[in-house]
């Protein structure tokens, strides 16, 4: 069982926007800077994964953490931005932005849809920018980590759902969620 | 014509940076196209690639000319790979 560095901080910081030492200095304040962290991730990963799979990691994470910055703009709830941890067995990425169903919400009539915000994120080609042409890079996600045996826990707007087993002692579902929180253990 | 991508980088994640790449090569490359009708997109070089930059590049790319005018190139790093399934397949869906 992989244990979560900080995590009551984590919950606080998620729930309630308070941003501890430990938050800001895992903060990335805009796509550039998330970027930048993801780009000396990869030694790490190179150490934990396959060649391919380190690849394909990283390119899910990018995917993860863009988002964040794609769907919340006007739709902050409090200083821009992602937190973006790196560790040797995880990677956990969170916002506090909008949240995937009221991104989806645009496009998707919840009160006729019985599958949940997430599963439809994961899995539909759709997208809460639309008309922009978008909509790929869950599916591309869910599709790596299932090949590269990585297990991803997400929650947003009180929903959540997990990929792969369970092997973090985080409990997700304690969260309030005002925006998305997504954990990639393995 | 050869359009080597490493050249707009090697770690191609965000729609930004790939909007940026599909203009200049549709304002560019394109033009010097001449009586070709295709193009080598040439991936060698490139360490991670998202589909979200690719979409951006392949889907200004599209508006001018056949996907089957498209030709892709060192594409072995399995990011790049993935990538290009995912934006390829998905093309198909759009309206």
């Amino acid at each position: 069982m992989i244990r979560i560095e900080n995590l009551s901080e984590i919950y606080n910081w998620h729930n309630t926007g308070l941003i501890t030492p430990y938050i800001e200095q895992n903060w990335c304040s805009n796509r550039a800077e998330f970027n930048g962290r993801l780009a000396s991730y990869f030694k790490i990963l190179q150490n934990q994964f396959s060649e391919d799979c380190s690849y394909l990691v990283l390119s899910s994470l990018g995917e993860i953490g863009n988002n964040c910055f794609d769907h919340n703009l006007g739709y902050w709830q409090g200083p821009p931005g992602c937190l973006f941890i790196r560790q040797n067995k995880y990677a956990l990425i969170a916002d506090r932005g909008q949240g995937i169903k009221s991104s989806l919400s645009r496009v998707i009539d919840f009160s006729k849809e019985t599958t949940s915000a997430l599963e439809i994120a994961y899995s539909r080609v759709v997208t809460g920018r639309a008309p922009e042409r978008r909509g790929n890079g869950l599916k591309f996600v869910k599709k790596n980590i299932n090949q590269c045996k990585v297990s991803l826990a997400v929650a947003s707007d009180s929903e959540t759902i997990s990929f792969g087993p369970a092997n973090t002692d985080i409990q997700i579902n304690n969260l309030k969620k005002p925006g998305v929180f997504s954990l990639m253990s393995w | 014509m050869k359009i080597e991508i490493k050249k707009f980088g090697d770690f191609l994640i965000s729609r930004p940076e790939g909007r940026d790449a599909a203009l200049v090569i549709k304002n560019q490359f394109l033009p010097k196209l001449g009586s070709s009708q295709s193009i080598e997109l040439d991936f060698s070089g490139v360490i991670v690639c998202a589909p979200s930059w690719l979409d951006e590049v392949i889907g200004e790319l599209v508006k001018t000319m056949k996907i089957e005018d498209i030709h892709f190139v060192n594409t072995t790093n399995s990011s790049v790979k993935a990538s290009l399934e995912t934006v390829i397949e998905n093309l198909t869906l759009r309206p």
